[in-house]
């Protein structure tokens, strides 16, 4: 187990914007055309953005008062045993559902566009072992990981906006802020969760020794601020490419965004498959990223621990596999929105409010 | 055993091996045994340095010692280092009851010639022979300077085998000189017959397919990874040189970096990195475009590769495991053949085997294009234990095509990469300076940034 002592404010943006970008990039453009309905759409992003980097300020102030500390450990050390087990139940439960979400959505990308006949059991359950491995290695080990294909990733993004530009008509996004405000700022309830990955500063503190609350929160706000860069980036060149009405009817808009690329003179026609890479290696970080925060989950409420990774890998196996297809998925949006708000936003707000009534700290 | 010496003992043993000899020169009276073993000895060295000083020597005036003037005497006191000094090449003097030994020493080895393993078109042609004395010696010749320090070490319980390490002091990392003290010092081993084994003994990884440490036969090399901070070990009877530690970025670069302008250095760098990629990928991409994604290749491309696979009776994935093995086979045939029939068997396999295969129907001449680009890629990685792991890693990528298409692939690209970042050799981490990401250390890495003027040393 080679881990590291400390990770570096680079890594730690690397870590978070890892995290954060992953099915969203792929499914927010339709849900956000659905909902805003009109070209201002990547606004709501920049709200959300906002939002996202208000709640970061609950993570931060926490991870401060707490330094080395993971969710789990914060929690019973601030609620005691009994209810710092449930939240970390609860935590847990979220963890879970926004793996097994994430897989599912990948999974049925990859059955649509790469693997049409293999049974969906064999594509997940291979994701699952390979990102099993890694989290076998150690949370340093993911952090490298993170931090190797990174770059990669933003290349294959690069590439890939500079080669829509010829198919960008600026007619589709051209008047900018002609539509009502408020139904912009509503998308934030789309967007919002689109930053979903923020929260693991509470699993990832663990690799945080003693750091500034500036430092940090300088940290998040980067991230955020680069994820929504690269989010609006992308949202402005699909609407460019495809145009409002179309987000609307396509399932995966930006994949298809990608296969409407044609560079003549060139030996690959086709640059799904660029897209496809650089974006499964986004989906596996954030689902990596999920994974291990279950994990962390399972091994910090139970004893012995030693046998959570299996599970952690079989609970989310299960439950990708229970609904039936994508559109039962998307049903229980929802549902799984709801979970994270609680999850995310009024747990670690309760934990801090607590925590300032009793004024506990790591050193007392 | 009994350590104490039995000099009739002694004598007797040795009168038994027909390979040494043994001189009983009687003066007056007096009898000095000389035995020493004509095979590994300068005869004319003892001739001049010990039979005559012997002859003039007065055994009444002075002691024994103080009739050789050049050689220093050693006074032996164990029956052990008797044999071992024998056989290191020393001559023996017995007197009475003691026992001098006089180094002597002459093996027969090859005399300095180019590494055929690592060729170069610029810089010093020496190659290291199997001589850690001369090894030693041509080193020196490269790196003068007092700082370049050597500690000796005897490994395998049979062959006693000489070991020594050489590092810079002070540029070098003291953990990492006790991580390998330590691991020379643990080595149980009977024999040790070459660099290679001493490597692998030395590993800690020993289920990954990676090398952790490297091989190198120029001195040149050795002493610029000495300068870097690393250790060198030499093994007696060895060639090859272990660099420790080792990373992925080390083992592509070549000396011939270094000796050209930094900017044709640093693009052949990058395609040297690119052909590495593509000796692994490229069969295997090929075959998951093939027989999953038709939809990907552009429809030009798919109908021309759908007619060269017309009546092609087996599956694409049999195909390329097949010209894959054949492509083994043959190198390995080549390496292993005397020097002027290999060249014959290079040209049986790809000329004659692979045109008749296309003509016969049995492959498609795009998949020998492909796989025959593979093996030609792989020639540009100069070293040998690096590219036996990529070609072992490229048949399981061939496999992971075959099951799961491009996604297989993309899994097992992130499987060898969480393999490589967790690698560490001698603490060092495998993938350094890509992962840990450390900037400074990218001037030496995908490319090769201009050398530094008024010595700047690389840290």
């Amino acid at each position: 187990m080679s881990d590291l002592k400390q990770l570096t404010m680079l890594q730690m943006v690397v870590v978070f914007i890892s995290s954060m970008i992953g099915i969203g990039i792929i499914l927010m453009p339709r849900d956000l055309a659905n909902t805003v309905n009109s070209q201002d759409l990547w606004m709501s992003i920049i709200f959300g953005a906002v939002a996202v980097s208000v709640v970061s300020c609950l993570y931060v102030a926490l991870a401060v008062r707490y330094p080395g500390l993971t969710f789990y450990e914060m929690s019973t050390r601030i609620l005691g045993k009994f209810m710092g087990f449930t939240f970390n139940f609860f935590f847990t439960v979220y963890t879970l559902i926004v793996a097994a979400y994430i897989l599912r959505v990948t999974g049925g990308i990859i059955k649509n566009y790469l693997l049409d006949t293999t049974p969906l059991s064999v594509v997940i359950g291979t994701f699952i072992l390979v990102s099993m491995y890694l989290i076998y290695n150690g949370a340093g080990d993911i952090v490298r990981f993170f931090q190797l294909y990174f770059p990669i990733m933003m290349v294959m993004f690069l590439v890939l906006c500079l080669l829509s530009i010829k198919n960008f008509d600026i007619n589709h996004v051209r008047p900018v802020l002609q539509n009502n405000i408020w139904s912009t700022i509503s998308g934030v309830k789309i967007t919002f969760f689109s930053f979903l990955g923020m929260e693991l500063l509470l699993i990832f503190a663990k690799l945080i020794k003693k750091k500034k609350a500036k430092h940090l929160l300088m940290t998040m706000w980067t991230s955020i601020g680069l994820t929504a860069l690269i989010y609006v980036v992308f949202h402005i060149i699909s609407i460019g490419v495809l145009g409002v009405e179309e987000l609307k009817e396509i399932t995966f808009p930006t994949i298809e965004m990608a296969k409407s690329i044609e560079f003549q003179g060139f030996f690959f026609e086709r640059f799904e498959l660029i897209f496809i890479f650089g974006w499964l290696t986004t989906a596996f970080t954030s689902f990596t990223a999920y994974m291990y925060a279950l994990t962390l989950g399972l091994k910090n409420m139970f004893t012995p621990s030693r046998w959570f990774l299996p599970v952690a890998g079989a609970l989310i196996f299960t439950l990708t596999l229970i609904p039936e297809g994508l559109t039962e998925v998307f049903h229980y949006s929802p549902q799984i929105q709801l979970i994270s708000v609680a999850a995310i936003v009024v747990l670690p707000g309760l934990l801090l409010i607590v925590s300032l009534i009793r004024g506990n700290t790591y050193a007392a | 055993m009994d350590q104490s010496l039995n000099i009739e003992q002694i004598l007797r043993e040795k009168q038994k091996n027909h390979h040494v000899t043994i001189k009983k020169l009687e003066l007056e009276e007096h009898p000095v045994h000389v035995i020493y073993i004509p095979a590994i000895t300068d005869v004319k060295q003892i001739q001049d340095a010990i039979l005559l000083p012997l002859q003039e020597w007065n055994h009444k005036e002075s002691p024994l010692p103080h009739a050789f003037s050049a050689e220093p005497l050693l006074l032996l006191e164990k029956k052990n280092d008797v044999d071992q000094y024998l056989l290191d090449g020393f001559t023996l003097l017995i007197e009475q009851q003691t026992i001098y030994a006089i180094d002597t020493a002459q093996f027969a080895y090859r005399s300095i010639q180019e590494p055929v393993a690592e060729m170069t078109l610029r810089g010093s042609r020496d190659g290291f022979i199997e001589s850690l004395e001369q090894n030693v010696a041509l080193l020196r010749v490269h790196l003068r300077s007092t700082d370049l320090k050597f500690e000796e070490f005897t490994v395998g319980t049979r062959s006693f085998t000489n070991v020594s390490m050489a590092y810079v002091d002070r540029t070098v990392n003291e953990e990492l000189l006790k991580d390998v003290r330590a691991r020379i010092h643990a080595i149980e081993e009977d024999y040790i017959p070459d660099g290679g084994v001493m490597e692998q003994l030395l590993e800690k990884n020993n289920y990954s397919l990676f090398p952790e440490i490297q091989e190198t036969e120029r001195p040149t090399k050795v002493a610029s990874a000495l300068v870097e901070g690393r250790v060198a070990i030499f093994v007696e009877g060895s060639p090859s040189v272990l660099l420790a530690p080792t990373t992925l970025n080390s083992l592509f670069q070549q000396a011939d970096d270094y000796n050209f302008k930094w900017i044709p250095a640093s693009l052949i760098r990058l395609m040297r990195f690119m052909a590495a990629f593509f000796s692994v990928m490229l069969p295997s991409i090929y075959i998951s475009l093939i027989s999953y994604h038709h939809g990907l290749i552009p429809t030009d491309l798919a109908i021309s590769i759908a007619k060269t696979r017309e009546g092609v009776p087996i599956p694409s994935f049999m195909e390329a495991l097949i010209m894959q093995l054949t492509i083994e086979t043959l190198r390995e045939a080549g390496i292993r053949l005397p020097k002027p029939i290999g060249p014959a068997v290079s040209i049986v396999g790809a000329i004659v085997l692979g045109e008749a295969a296309v003509t016969a129907g049995i492959v498609s001449p795009l998949m020998v294009i492909v796989v025959s680009f593979a093996a030609i890629c792989s020639f540009t990685i100069a070293d040998y234990a690096l590219s036996l792991a990529l070609r072992t890693i490229s048949f399981v990528m061939l496999f992971a095509a075959a099951f799961l298409g491009i996604y297989g692939l993309i899994l097992a690209v992130f499987i060898v990469s969480i393999h490589l970042i967790h690698l560490q050799s001698f603490s060092v981490p495998y993938m350094e300076p890509f992962t840990p990401f450390y900037v400074k250390r990218w001037k030496d890495s995908l490319i090769r940034f201009k050398l530094k003027k008024g010595g700047g040393r690389i840290e």
